[in-house]
């Protein structure tokens, strides 16, 4: 009897094993399912991949509410890092944002789909240097929905710094010992290294160009105190005067006193800079794709767009926001001084994009990273 | 009741009948019934994932794209560069001392706490212990940053005091804050391992042994340290191959002078060289199975005092 009952026990436990193990797959079917596309109310959710200063919870919210589309952000801080993610898992985003050239990459590589700007209503709000961008400009149509611009350059705290910086070069000076931050963005770190040398195009760098980017970031990594992971971080270690120098974006001096942080002054590097134009594309293999004009088309609003202005601080393509900024006495000295006014000064710098070898630009930056 | 079997059927040579051995077979495999389960998650998140890098480690990447082209040559990349190699061994020696002094400090505490504390202590030290894991771990790293930072706890105590004045950074951004925050966070580890055998250690024996006269030293030598065998190579286990692997202690409190081979890893996979990350992912592994046969015979209790 004993031995029977044992027999039924472990038929059971067989038995719940095999239903166990059966229903681990379904169960990651299951919240694949609802990780993903349309609900049955009508709703649909747009998987985006993207940076953190590209949204603000209460402004996905608001569109969600009026749209019935809702954006679901996963943030990403390396292109290269964002453009493997597609490649990798392409049916997994429908949406994802890039840097200027980048956007180039992904259209060559087959990974986005152009859209028709004319189409998007807000795009009416946009200055119209954004809409003609020569490496956005597709026969099949615009790469991207431009967003944002801004040069990367040296910001500086005057109370911690005797001799303030005035060039990429100047930064290896040992009396910055530990006290500079950067971002942790190994492509754009080579070509601000390629700058200083003064190589003309620093994202294609011949290998001696590249051996000496790397000298320059050998001598720059003593003053190197870390290498942040995201951009809020070089600004919270501004903020707390952790660092005295920071390698950041425009409109950093606002961000840095926003977090309750001293005074920090901009210096334009005199060897010239690298920059980005960012914008939202639209992936290939999105399962909700052709839902991201109608989503673009409520994000993209000029009164979201100031606000975005007002948190991150860096200028927008966005002309009718622009125009309100430069209305209201409160915004208008900073939509001035970081040239919310100005788009076609984003041509002037050097734009960020794929390095010519990635290979060798990632094992030349980590050989000077590494121990 | 005994079954009578019919005659007509003929005797199988294994001693079964044809009809029977499916069901003998699957009563064979009854016993790995539990297993079921675990190995469907073992083999779909672990062995199919360690499978895909080692497939990746030997292939190129080109233009951002993956070649499927057979080669050894990121392993040989990986070997031949100092900087990579220097940065795996600094990881080993990282490890091994945080492995070290974790089990340096856990040993008295799990001992004080067996011996001279009531049961009911016991488990409310036990809890602290433990209490660190109800938070993230991200949260647990960073909160070092508020602790040792230049604005942080420790330089507002010590300034407070007068000891210090100013904003003063104690640690952080260097090897030392690496390795103060890796011991803090294996800790409980290596506690619960050693816990769970002091705890059910005959204490009989040591005073056996101290009757027998041997000094205090020796009987913990000789009697208890065999006995935590065991447990030691167990924790050292727990606590050593998690720290080989390590990114984000050393992303938050080490900068640039506190990078690991995780990170570098990292850096490979953000900047699309998957096989070369994958290849130097495949070697701290390879490096984890050989430690592993090593402590195997640690792990060997046949018996504990053998010389």
């Amino acid at each position: 009897m004993e031995n029977d009952t044992f027999r039924t026990t472990r038929r059971d436990l067989l038995r719940n094993a095999a239903a166990l193990g059966a229903a681990l797959p379904l169960g990651g079917a299951l919240l694949a399912a609802c990780g993903s596309g349309s609900s049955s109310s009508g709703s649909t959710t747009l998987n985006w991949l993207t940076w953190s200063d590209h949204f603000a919870n209460d402004q996905l919210k608001a569109v969600g509410s009026k749209t019935g589309i809702t954006g679901r952000p996963k943030l990403f801080s390396d292109n290269a890092d964002a453009i493997l993610q597609i490649k990798q898992l392409g049916d997994a985003f429908d949406m994802v944002s890039g840097d200027a050239l980048w956007d180039v990459k992904y259209m060559s590589d087959g990974l986005i789909d152009p859209m028709d700007l004319g189409s998007i209503d807000a795009s009416k709000e946009l200055y119209s240097v954004a809409k003609s961008f020569d490496f956005w400009t597709n026969p099949k149509g615009y790469l991207g929905y431009p967003f944002s611009w801004s040069t990367v350059q040296i910001y500086y705290n005057p109370d911690m710094v005797k001799t303030p910086p005035s060039s990429w070069q100047s930064l290896t000076d040992p009396a910055y010992k530990g006290m500079i931050v950067a971002e942790n963005i190994p492509t754009d770190l080579l070509a601000i290294a390629g700058r200083a040398g003064g190589v003309k195009d620093p994202y294609g760098m011949s290998p001696a160009e590249l051996s000496t980017a790397s000298d320059f970031l050998a001598a720059l990594k003593p003053n190197l105190l870390k290498l942040a992971s995201q951009n809020n971080e070089v600004i919270q270690l501004l903020a707390n005067k952790s660092v005295a120098i920071g390698v950041t974006n425009l409109g950093s001096e606002d961000r840095v006193k926003d977090a309750g942080g001293p005074v920090v002054k901009a210096v334009y590097p005199s060897e010239g800079t690298i920059g980005f134009i960012d914008s939202e594309m639209i992936v290939s293999k999105g399962k909700n794709k052709e839902k991201v004009p109608q989503f673009l088309n409520a994000m993209e609003r000029s009164d979201y767009i100031a606000q975005n202005f007002i948190t991150n601080g860096r200028p927008l393509f966005n002309e009718s926001s622009a125009k309100k900024l430069l209305a209201d006495s409160k915004t208008a000295d900073r939509a001035k001084r970081l040239f919310m006014d100005q788009p076609e000064r984003a041509l002037e710098m050097t734009l960020k994009g794929p390095a010519g070898d990635q290979q060798a630009y990632t094992e030349a930056f980590n050989k000077v990273f590494g121990a | 009741m005994n079954t009578i079997r019919p005659a007509a059927v003929p005797a199988d040579p294994s001693g079964g009948t044809s009809a029977g051995r499916p069901r003998k077979r699957l009563k064979g495999l009854a016993p790995f019934a539990g297993f079921t389960p675990a190995a469907v998650l073992f083999g779909l998140f672990f062995i199919v994932p360690l499978g895909l890098i080692l497939v990746y480690s030997f292939w190129r990447t080109k233009d951002y794209s993956l070649v499927h082209d057979w080669n050894l040559g990121n392993y040989r990349t990986f070997l031949h560069t100092r900087t990579y190699i220097k940065t795996f061994l600094k990881t080993v020696v990282m490890g091994v001392l945080a492995t070290v002094t974790t089990i340096a400090l856990a040993m008295p505490f799990c001992y004080w706490l067996v011996r001279y504390v009531s049961k009911r202590l016991q488990r409310t030290l036990l809890l602290l212990v433990v209490l660190p894991f109800w938070t993230s771990y991200l949260l647990r790293v960073y909160s070092w940053v508020a602790i040792l930072g230049d604005n942080g706890a420790l330089n507002t105590v010590l300034n407070k005091f007068g000891v210090t004045s100013g904003a003063h950074r104690y640690l952080l951004y260097d090897n030392p804050g690496v390795y103060l925050v890796l011991v803090y966070l294996y800790f409980p580890f290596a506690v619960l391992t050693l816990y769970a055998s002091l705890e059910r250690f005959d204490w009989n024996l040591l005073r056996a042994a101290r009757d027998l006269g041997a000094t205090p030293a020796a009987a913990l030598r000789r009697v208890v340290a065999p006995q935590m065998r065991l447990s030691i190579a167990t924790a050292s286990i727990f606590v050593f191959i998690p720290i080989l692997g390590e990114y984000l202690a050393p992303q938050v409190v080490g900068g640039t002078k506190g990078v690991m081979i995780g990170n570098l890893i990292a850096n490979f996979f953000a900047g699309f060289l998957l096989p070369l990350g994958s290849a130097a992912s495949v070697l701290v592994a390879l490096v984890i199975v050989v430690l592993l046969v090593i402590f195997r015979r640690s792990l060997d209790t046949g018996d504990v005092y053998a010389a």
